[in-house]
């Protein structure tokens, strides 16, 4: 019998037999690259410590949107007051079930993705396309080295990944079935877990993206797109992508470039889709964010609009057929009971569509993109002369209808003065509506509501025509992962906290009041040093801003991970990226192993990587696995206030908190500082979360000089909106050193006046039981 | 039925008091330990500080609210976000704003409606000890009692109603 072993085997260089599996000698040395860490892909015990140690310092808060569930036969059932349901579940266990489910279906939203761009770009390159990030990347995917712990090469490799992912996912879920979890803490840690595996399948979803398509490799130079409505030829067919799978488009580029097409089209996206296609083309335009949607699409500017997945409005084939524009959806997510035409011949599809079919669904990219490209040619003729939206003179005719009965300022998410607008605009005064065009997302829940049935979206629109159409904007391309020399420049000045934090401006657009506040705080950070980066939906809304001196934000500031620049990584799913560059500190500036080390690397992001997520128009299910993932690699997320009605926050009560560390290098508990303060925070008001930010950037690691450089940010911003120094400046004032000295006066006083004395400052600051204690 | 401002935003089965001028002002006065939360929606900012300094009531400023207080001369007791004041009035071994004890009326004025409505459910659920009542524009359904959906009118004279019910002996 053959045991378990490795064989070399005559004539035959370099392979070696293991048991098992045929394995080069290429891969053996892959093997031993790092020695393997303790929880390679972990399962959902594998690192329940560490939650329930997060959740002890930051416990989760509940806010129900909803006293009831509804979610088996025995329901409703009426949770208030203590009471259970049918099946025993408490209020705190259902909030923090329904957070998981939230997360769970975040997750498939990712995986999903990944799933389908990684199977369409082994159909178009093949399993063995190398996985190659650059000269400037060698710790490429360092999320699937922390957590499954192993280098992907190939796209092949990058399946099995998938396939732990695809695991993961369905216990987590599982777990949420009637009957299962009953403690809110485990919800909340399988939450944390299924969420860590959102973020390593948006990681296997970027890279196979980068490698298959040849996006850029962290390029901090990558183009300068031009954006907004106003940067659309109108005088061209147009081709409008939404969603977030960049396959279709990046297929139609090819095809009209193969045919010389190239500047008789304009091909432009709104969401993520819109990112991925400029990473694909500096020729794409980018129309915005999803807020931008509903807009555009009644603005009938688009000759043919393409649908993917994720995000995008469900009524669309009704609103596209308003326009005369067809309908082309490309993959099993959206189906919108449209007939399948991917086998039929496409030159009879597009015929069909000219004939006034409304919609296909073709699921093979390069097939949508003939019919994509040609029907476009063929449908801007005969869309030519006609107009979409109400003249002024209708706009007030219709607001002529408005019988005042406010239910659409009580539809509106952000409670916006519609009603007030109408009875302007009765009056020819236009004004009202167009102020509502920045804070409105075109959600169309005050038209759903009208009873008159008025368009209020299109009259937005239109009295708003010249702000809309009228600017072009710029944004730089998604450059994807920061290269690890911009890491050796940047790591031990952020562990420092020389250079104050990273400031992630992530999410989608359902920002309490339009998407400049998005662009105010990254230029609040961007202005005091701190780097900023941004993906999706934020991305994008901080182009829609120019700064005093007429720039944009991309146009001033440098795209490098380097103190002051503004970065845009890319869509939703680069988001791994930046979670991607905090692992890479730990394994670059600090020599961490990261294979199969995800606690020892995410307890040294917590408490040295002074990085900062805010969401601040956190709306779906993906932002919601996206920033509990993030928190549970140690980085807090601020939320703007719709983030209240995921009904969940990692709050800290610093009133009632200790807050005890490790000091690792003497094996001590020690007195730590509430530093960072909260984990999932929703923030009321932009200033407050500018405030909040420059606080969560805070460390124990920080030197004296970072500590600061951050209370300076931190107190001057605190008084610029608060008018005072801050509250709790002694709490993180640990000697005399700490006070930056352009304050010392005003901060002695005021920590005379508290009582304050110094503390020694945590050599080697940690969460983790150190082993001896084990 | 008074439905919630936000229209759709239905908790459940148990709902709270529509209040009135008079029901409000018996609430401010029977409890022993109220604290006013003021948060960014303004609309009725100065009713608020005036009404904390007749009743000697502590003033808790949300998001960045303080700094507009301060501009007008008017110190808060507390500067806390919304969440971190509704996580700190849900426990029970909280000593209040002035270590006199947990409050055991919270009135909201002016915190953004939907992010109110969640803290207000918040409370709802995981603090029995303590009552509430929302005095920001449009109907809260989740605390003990709030202001129906009103004009602008009518809301100035819902408020000035309380002030005349707290001044009855
Ligand atoms: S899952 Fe439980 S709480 Fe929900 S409806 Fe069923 S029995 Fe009631
Ligand atoms: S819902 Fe319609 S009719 Fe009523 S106020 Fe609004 S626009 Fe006018
Ligand atoms: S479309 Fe705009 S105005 Fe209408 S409900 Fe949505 S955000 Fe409010």
């Amino acid at each position: 019998m053959i045991k378990d072993g490795r064989f070399v085997i005559d004539n035959m260089e370099n392979v070696v037999i293991n048991i098992g599996k045929i394995t080069t000698e290429e891969e053996l040395d892959e093997q031993e690259w790092e020695p393997m860490g303790p929880t390679p892909k972990p399962g959902i015990l594998s690192l329940r410590n560490w939650d329930h140690r997060l959740l002890k310092d930051f416990p989760p808060f509940y806010a129900p949107i909803c006293d009831m569930c509804c979610l088996c036969t025995y329901g409703k059932c009426d949770l208030t007051e203590n009471r259970k349901g049918a099946c025993g579940i408490d209020i705190e266990a259902q909030q923090a079930r329904m957070v998981l489910i939230a997360c769970c279906i975040g997750t498939a939203a990712h995986a999903g993705h990944a799933n389908h761009v990684l199977h369409e770009l082994i159909r178009w390159r093949g399993r063995d396309h190398p996985i190659d990030l650059g000269p400037y990347i060698d710790v490429e995917a360092p999320i699937i080295r922390t957590v499954v712990g192993t280098i992907p090469k190939t796209l092949g490799d990058l399946e099995e990944i998938l396939n732990y992912v695809n695991q993961q996912l369905v216990h987590a879920l599982s777990s949420t079935h009637t009957g299962q979890e009953g403690s809110y803490i485990d919800f909340e840690s399988k939450a944390l877990h299924v969420s860590m595996i959102d973020n390593l399948a948006k990681e296997v979803a970027d890279i196979a993206q980068i490698a298959g398509f040849d996006f850029p490799k962290g390029d901090p130079d990558a183009a300068l797109i031009d954006f907004g409505f106003g940067a659309v030829d109108r005088t061209k067919p147009i081709i409008v992508f939404i969603g977030h799978y960049p396959a279709v488009s990046v297929a139609t580029i090819d095809y009209i470039e193969e045919r010389g097409l190239s500047d008789k089209i304009e091909v432009c996206g709104i969401c993520c889709t819109a990112i991925e296609t400029s990473r694909y083309s500096a020729s794409a335009k980018v129309i915005g964010p999803l807020s931008m949607q509903q807009f555009f699409v009644r603005s009938g500017i688009a000759d043919v609009l393409v649908l993917d997945e994720q995000c995008v409005r469900t009524d669309l084939l009704e609103e596209a057929q308003k326009t005369g524009a067809p309908l082309i959806l490309t993959t099993d997510k959206i189906c919108y009971n449209l007939p399948d035409v991917t086998n039929r011949d496409t030159d009879k599809v597009v015929a069909d569509l000219l004939n006034g079919t409304p919609g296909v669904l073709i699921s093979d990219p390069l097939k949508a993109a003939k019919v994509i490209t040609e029907t476009a040619l063929k449908m801007k003729p005969k869309r030519d002369g006609l107009n979409h939206l109400p003249e002024l003179e209708e706009v007030q005719k219709l607001a002529e209808e408005c019988i005042k009965c406010g239910w659409c300022d009580r539809a509106c998410p952000n409670s916006l003065p519609v009603k007030d607008a109408m009875i302007k605009a009765k009056e020819g005064d236009f004004g009202g509506l167009s102020d509502l065009f920045s804070p409105c997302m075109s959600c169309g829940r005050c038209e759903s509501e009208c009873k008159k049935e008025l368009p209020i979206i299109s009259m937005i629109l239109k009295s708003a025509q010249e702000i809309a159409f009228g600017e072009t904007y710029t944004m730089r391309a998604g450059r994807g992962p920061v290269l690890d020399t911009e890491i050796r420049k940047v790591g031990a000045p952020l562990v420092l906290g020389e250079i104050p934090g990273v400031v992630a401006l992530v999410g989608c657009s359902n920002f309490p009041a339009g998407e400049v506040e998005v662009a105010k705080i990254a230029e609040e950070f961007a202005r005091r040093n701190y780097i900023v980066v941004a993906t999706g939906c934020s991305a994008m809304a901080m182009a829609m801003y120019r700064c005093e001196d007429g720039q944009t934000l991309y146009e001033k500031y440098p795209g490098s991970f380097d103190a002051g620049g503004v970065v845009n990584i890319g869509s939703c799913v680069a988001n791994a990226h930046i979670i991607g560059a905090a692992i890479k500190i730990a394994a670059i500036f600090a020599r961490l192993p990261l294979r199969g080390n995800f606690e020892e690397i995410a307890d040294y992001i917590l408490n040295k990587v002074g990085a900062c997520g805010v969401a601040w128009g956190a709306m779906s299910q993906k932002a919601a696995s996206i920033g509990t993932g993030t928190n549970r690699w140690g980085i807090p997320v601020i939320v703007g206030p719709h983030g209240s009605k995921y009904r969940r926050a990692y709050i800290s009560n610093k009133e009632l908190s200790e807050w005890e560390l490790y000091d690792k290098r003497t094996g001590e508990v020690v007195e730590g500082e509430p530093a960072p303060e909260h984990l999932m925070y929703p923030a009321e008001t932009m200033e407050e979360a500018i405030v909040l930010t420059a606080k969560l950037c805070i460390r124990p690691s920080d030197n004296a000089k970072g500590r600061q450089i951050k209370l300076s940010n931190y107190a001057d911003l605190y008084k610029k909106y608060m008018g005072t120094l801050p509250p709790d400046l002694h709490l993180f004032v640990r000697k005399e050193t700490d006070i930056p000295i352009t304050m010392k006066g005003e901060v002695m006083e005021y920590l005379k006046e508290v009582g304050w004395k110094p503390r020694k400052a945590i050599g080697e600051p940690s969460r983790l039981v150190p082993e001896e204690e084990v | 039925m008074t439905r919630a401002y936000q229209c759709a935003n239905v908790p459940g089965p148990h709902l709270g008091k529509v209040g009135t001028s008079a029901s409000v002002a018996s609430a401010i006065k029977r409890a022993e330990r109220p604290v006013l939360i003021v948060g960014s929606e303004l609309t009725n900012l100065n009713w608020a500080l005036d009404l904390a300094k007749k009743q000697d009531i502590p003033v808790v400023a949300t998001a960045h609210v303080a700094g507009m207080m301060r501009e007008k001369g008017v110190d808060p007791d507390r500067v806390l976000g919304a969440i971190e004041i509704t996580n700190l009035l849900k426990s029970p071994e909280w000593g209040g704003i002035r270590g006199e004890g947990q409050h055991d009326l919270a009135i909201f004025v002016d915190v953004l409606y939907y992010m109110e409505a969640q803290m207000l459910s918040t409370l709802k659920h995981f603090a029995p000890h303590i009552k509430t009542i929302s005095l920001t524009k449009g109907h809260q359904p989740n605390a003990d009692q709030s202001l129906p959906n009103l004009s602008e009118k009518k809301m100035i004279e819902f408020l000035a109603g309380v002030v005349e019910g707290l001044a009855e002996a």
